[in-house]
């Protein structure tokens, strides 16, 4: 009959088998080196059996425990800054990202202040952001807000989410692009485009080309939810009415119109041939032609009674927050600033000026007032309609 | 006194290690969870919202639909890889290296996010011709393509796993009367329906494929939504609306939440088929690699599976680097990412220290089956809702120093992932380890001795696979991190580029996260791959 101990051997070598980490050995310790055998009180590990490379290992495990304990600390103090360091600025931008980061760092070669920017990504333009923006109303982390559109702006401003932008630059913008109350202000005119493929042939030039059946199937526009096409089809309502603008979505449906995930994507998708006609903005058709898109931009409904098209610029306001500091301040006044204009210009971001105004491009009658209030609900019919889900 | 027993008790574990554990499985995931249930008993008049209308049954049927083939697609593909693995243990020379470093490939696609194998696939097929007209169905089979070659190493791992652990008696007997292929199929068809089902879990939540090109599924409704207040019965009754407001934010987070129930519902049940047939399917006998005795694919399969594998890991990676228009420098290109990648790899490396004292503590003490299963939920919850959840509970004054933080994001990526460190721990109470710390627990040890002694010399690659795998995920990880941007990081910089096709700076910061992910991709395999062999 086996003993207690080599019952425990034979045990330990069975259940070790395959385990070649495994640390148990059966070699037996000497006697002087195992202690009494006999467990003491207390103790926590009480084998007989000795450990291989136990210090080694323990070193390796010290080791890496001080290693740990020190990421997690230096992470940890990183996370708690105390808030913003105070050469930095938080910026919330829809702005496309390549062209904010292009601003920024002129405004950190100009000022040495660094800029943490906060950016949409294209299918959400502006709306992501701006829930955002609402979600931390209590407790704002944003210090400036660079919309690419006016529209949310205005909502976001009625909502309390602004304070006065008393900046040097705000008074060399025209007041059509301003608000009244000085909550904020457009810097660089965005605007709407038609995008015609080379070879949809003869158009005239109207948003009612897109009810063209000779393009049936092949028109499209980004989801009216987000961004400056939300902003459109909004003004459409505001400019028409209900009924008129339903019927219009009706008719763009029935020609087969598709929506989608951006306006970038409707420059390209005409670009490429796979569309023949599509409403986005200026610096997306010129992005589609710089990658070798076949495509051209045309501005709509300039001739003679036309509506116009719909100039959007965009908007720079301080966020409300009872710690707003000057490096904001000097931000905005960047933002404003003709050095920005320039640049977006420069970058065929923006095709017109909120100082000098859109010149002899023929814009909608329509209040941005109008159309942010429109904002609440008009994109959300256009979209149901184009989606097929009315009653 | 014995100097053993001493230094054993220098590590005792202090007692509030299991606190903590608990403490962060609640925080990271019981919180959101807690939070979403909030939102919907205090508006039960947006409960409605889960009843679908016809559009949304549409969207449902889509959305299953689309990762129902997606799914099936990626188990066809692992077929071919799996039978390749699996029966390559008898393989020698070039041909056997070669089908053994497939191994290291296997966990790239899973670990790059699915935005840039979006991105990739997208100007690979283009480069062959394919553009489709968008939601076309060809465009839909390029959405179904880049998710299949996204999760087609789960079922190729789970195939190839299982082929080496067939009883080779067995397959010998088939093999006599000539009936190998029919049997082998027999019994590899529970592993594949496994495969599909998890992959099928995983296809349910993807978003960024889809959202480009303007395909409308689950996700992308429930975002809409969410930052639009989209479907409630004000804007699709079509009465007139010019005096209404817009649906406070508390609202149409509880109607995107609705929104959600079916398909969260339908999801629920198959989390529990899965997790079913995974306790049986985990129970099966052990890896014996026999099957290499037993089937010998001719050559030609091999250089199928070969080809396969490299051919999808490889065809989105060259499309991207072919289409640069400027130079790769790896020095530059480092210069300018080193912000975001100094951001996200110290988000990432907190969360795998957090998620890795998680899973020491739950090797020492053990961890209960509901703190699994409620890490497992709250990843399936999806980032999204994570980040909405945490936007909402943490912003407030008094909270600034965690909001404005780098925890932020540490919460929602432990929220999403901390269940693989969880499983990793609960492996190292196996019944053979069970056995083992049941004998040093005989010899007198407490349960941090023979953990320290015993457990860890044998489970430390699985729990730094882990580990590593928690960083690479938290590294590579959209939609929390999307929402959340808390500092310079990665992935949002590549989200916001990903319209841009052509685009230099998204290719090189797409191809820089993938190397990453390959780096990080081959020490987790060496370290599981060594983990399983104990």
């Amino acid at each position: 009959m086996m003993s207690r101990e080599e019952n425990v051997g034979e045990r330990r070598s069975i259940l070790t088998e395959g385990c070649p980490g495994a640390t148990y050995s059966l070699t037996r310790a000497p006697d002087s080196e195992r202690g009494s055998g006999i467990p003491a009180p207390g103790h926590p590990f009480k084998t007989s059996i000795p450990l291989i490379g136990l210090a080694s290992r323990r070193r390796w495990l010290r080791t890496a425990i001080h290693l740990c304990s020190s990421v997690f600390i230096c992470g940890s103090l990183l996370s708690c800054d105390g808030g913003l360091p105070k050469s930095e600025v938080v910026l919330y931008t829809s702005v496309d990202q390549p062209i904010a980061q292009k601003v920024a760092d002129a405004f950190t070669k100009k000022t040495g202040l660094s800029v943490r920017l906060v950016t949409d990504t294209e299918a959400t333009k502006s709306v992501g952001l701006a829930e955002r923006l609402r979600a931390e109303k209590a407790n704002p982390i944003a210090q400036v807000w660079w919309g690419n559109e006016v529209f949310h702006t205005i909502e976001l401003a009625n909502e309390g989410m602004f304070q006065p932008l008393s900046v040097k630059s705000f008074a060399e913008i025209q007041d059509e692009f301003k608000d009244p109350q000085q909550r904020w202000a457009g810097v660089g005119l965005r605007v709407r485009m038609l995008a015609v493929s080379e070879n949809a042939g003869q158009i005239g030039g109207s948003i009612q080309d897109l009810l063209d059946p000779r393009f049936k199937g092949k028109v499209a526009l980004a989801r009216p939810l987000m961004g400056t096409t939300a902003g459109h089809v909004s003004a459409l309502y505001a400019l028409w009415g209900q009924e008129q603008a339903d019927s219009f979505f009706r008719k763009l449906k029935e020609n087969g119109a598709i929506m989608v995930g951006g306006n970038s994507v409707v420059a390209e998708q005409v670009g490429n041939g796979n569309l023949l006609i599509g409403l986005t903005d200026n610096d997306d058709i010129i992005s589609a032609q710089r990658a070798g898109g076949e495509l051209w931009q045309i501005v709509p409904d300039q001739n003679g009674d036309a509506i116009g098209t719909l100039a959007v610029p965009t908007t720079v306001a301080l966020i409300d927050r009872k710690d707003q500091s000057d490096s904001a301040k000097q931000l905005a006044d960047f933002l404003l600033s003709d050095q920005t204009e320039q640049l977006l210009s420069d970058e065929h971001f923006v095709s017109g000026s909120t100082r000098s105004g859109p010149g002899n491009l023929k814009v909608m009658k329509v209040s941005y007032a109008e159309i942010a209030r429109q904002l609440r609900t008009a994109p959300q019919r256009a979209a149901n309609i184009l989606d097929g889900r009315e009653p | 006194m014995n100097g053993l027993a001493s230094r054993a008790k220098d590590f005792a574990l202090p007692k509030i290690a299991p606190a903590f554990l608990y403490a962060t499985i609640l925080l990271c995931c019981g919180l959101p969870i807690v939070w979403m249930a909030y939102q919907l008993i205090t508006h039960p008049d947006i409960w409605r919202e889960a009843v679908p209308d016809a559009f949304r049954w549409k969207l449902i049927a889509r959305t299953f639909g689309f990762s129902i083939l997606a799914s099936a697609l990626a188990s066809a593909i692992s077929i071919p890889i799996a039978i390749s693995l699996g029966t390559a243990g008898q393989l020698v020379g070039t041909a056997g290296r070669l089908v053994r470093a497939l191994w290291f490939i296997l966990p790239v696609p899973l670990l790059v996010p699915s935005v840039v194998i979006t991105y990739g696939w997208g100007m690979a097929l283009a480069k062959i011709g394919f553009d489709p007209f968008p939601q076309s169905a060809g465009d839909v089979v390029r959405c179904l393509i880049a998710i299949a070659c996204w999760v087609w190493p789960i079922p190729t791992m789970l195939l190839a796993y299982q082929l080496r652990r067939l009883d080779p008696n067995l397959l010998m007997q088939a093999r006599l009367d000539g009936v190998l292929p029919r049997i082998v199929a027999r019994l590899l068809l529970p592993t594949l329906l496994l495969a599909w089902l998890i992959t099928l879990l995983l296809s349910l939540q993807e978003f960024a494929v889809f959202e480009r090109t303007g395909i409308s599924v689950i996700s992308t409704e429930v975002r809409s939504v969410f930052e639009t207040g989209a479907s409630l019965d004000r804007t699709w009754s079509m009465e007139p609306v010019d005096d209404d407001a817009p649906a406070p934010q508390s609202v149409r987070m509880a109607a995107a939440l609705a929104v959600m129930l079916p398909s969260l519902f339908a999801t629920g049940l198959l989390l529990i088929v899965v997790a079913l047939l995974w306790r049986r399917w985990s129970v099966s006998t052990e890896v014996t690699d026999d099957i290499a005795h037993v089937v010998h694919p001719r050559r030609w399969v091999h250089f199928v599976g070969v080809v396969l594998a490299l051919g999808i890991v490889a065809a989105p990676l060259v499309a991207m680097a072919l289409s640069l228009t400027r130079r790769f420098e790896i020095g530059r290109i480092i210069h300018e990412y080193a912000p975001q990648l100094a951001g996200s790899s110290t988000l990432a490396g907190i969360t795998a220290v957090l998620g890795g004292a998680c899973a020491v503590i739950a090797s020492i003490r053990g961890v209960r089956a509901w703190s699994v299963a409620l890490a497992l939920v709250s990843f399936l919850i999806g980032g999204q809702w994570v980040a909405i959840a945490l936007i909402t509970l943490f912003n407030r004054p008094w909270l600034t120093y965690v909001y404005d933080s780098y925890a932020m994001p540490t919460i929602a990526y432990l929220c999403r992932f901390l269940w693989i460190v969880l499983i990793a721990a609960w492996m190292s109470w196996s019944p053979n380890l069970r056995s083992l710390r049941e004998l040093a627990s005989t010899d007198g040890a407490d349960r941090f001795a023979t953990w320290r002694y015993v457990i860890l010399p044998i489970t430390w690659p699985l729990m730094l696979g882990a580990a590593i795998l928690l960083f690479t995920l938290s590294l590579t990880e959209v939609p929390a991190t999307t929402l959340l941007q808390p500092t310079r990081t990665l992935v949002p910089m590549l989200m916001t580029w990903s319209h841009l096709l052509n685009y230099p700076s998204m290719i090189e910061a797409s191809l820089m996260l993938v190397s990453l992910v390959m780096i990080a991709g081959v020490v987790v395999t060496v370290l599981v791959r060594r983990g399983v062999g104990r």
